[in-house]
């Protein structure tokens, strides 16, 4: 049985959320991811750290879970800061060539 | 000495909580490698099909990075070809990889509406815009044309035809 490769664990502490992602973010697993982080839109926060440490690949579906969730929090609070860290080279480089590395605040 | 091995493969299994079905040929003759399968074109085969891309890939010795490069041009043409040319409908899609002379070409076709992803392009303007100001979608074939080295289309007998091509540096 092939299984959906993603697991996803958010925790909120004061007015930041962080969210650690471990897998791949494609077309198969990014329905899972943007329906976990539209819980956070409610909440009191100023801060949104994605840990992409065990991110070893994205497509343009999981791209798309990352502009929605930009575009989202400038609705919500433009002075709400998206960080995203722990890039690997590989997914660093889809940032790269299609300008995401320019908004998301990676470190 | 050149071998040859072909073989066909059906899975027919139809469960409701694993179904796909698939032709699998594969055929290896000296350093010439290929195969090919065809696929129900629903998004929710998607991580079953990488599966058995992944595991001809394997036999290939790629690296991780070569292998996902493959694998990310596969799935930017699959997600395209259910959205766009079986417009969520039901259809087949076929995927032929072959490696040859340090060139891969990945042919896939589909019984779809003519959709031409070369004319669909999302241009640099559009990726240098603010967030804000950015649609979300389109971006697939813009990734297929930043990872792969060429990128053609063909409509003949009611069929799109889209053939990429990767020079590998090994």
């Amino acid at each position: 049985m092939v299984t959906e490769k993603i697991t996803i664990d958010q925790k909120v502490e004061g007015e930041q959320v962080d969210i650690k992602i471990s897998g791949r973010i494609d077309t198969q697993t990014s329905p899972k991811f943007q329906n976990r982080v539209n819980e956070i839109f409610d909440l009191e926060i100023n801060k949104v750290v994605i840990d992409l440490q065990g991110v070893e690949y994205i497509s343009s579906a999981g791209l798309r879970v990352f502009l929605y969730i930009k575009k989202r929090l400038e609705i919500k609070n433009p002075e709400i800061y998206l960080e995203v860290k722990n890039v690997i080279p590989s997914v660093k480089e889809i940032f790269d060539i299609t300008g995401f590395s320019d908004f998301l605040n990676i470190v | 000495m050149n071998t040859v091995i072909r073989f066909l493969f059906w899975q027919n299994v139809f469960n409701i909580n694993y179904w796909i079905r698939l032709l699998v040929e594969f055929v290896c003759k000296g350093d010439f490698i290929k195969f090919k399968i065809i696929v129900d074109a629903h998004l929710k085969n998607w991580n079953k099909i990488r599966f058995f891309l992944n595991s001809y890939i394997d036999k290939l010795n790629f690296n991780m990075d070569e292998k996902n490069i493959f694998l990310l041009a596969c799935e930017e043409v699959f997600d395209n070809i259910c959205h766009y040319a079986y417009k969520n409908l039901s259809g087949k899609i076929e995927f032929k990889l072959e490696f040859k002379d340090k060139i891969a070409k990945i042919e896939i076709s589909d019984t779809g509406v003519k959709f031409d992803p070369t004319h669909f392009k999302y241009l640099e303007d559009d990726i240098r815009k603010p967030s804000s100001k950015r649609r979300i979608g389109g971006m697939g074939i813009y990734i297929i044309n930043q990872i792969m080295d060429k990128i053609e289309y063909q409509r003949k007998h009611n069929q799109n035809y889209l053939f990429l091509f990767k020079i590998l540096v090994k």
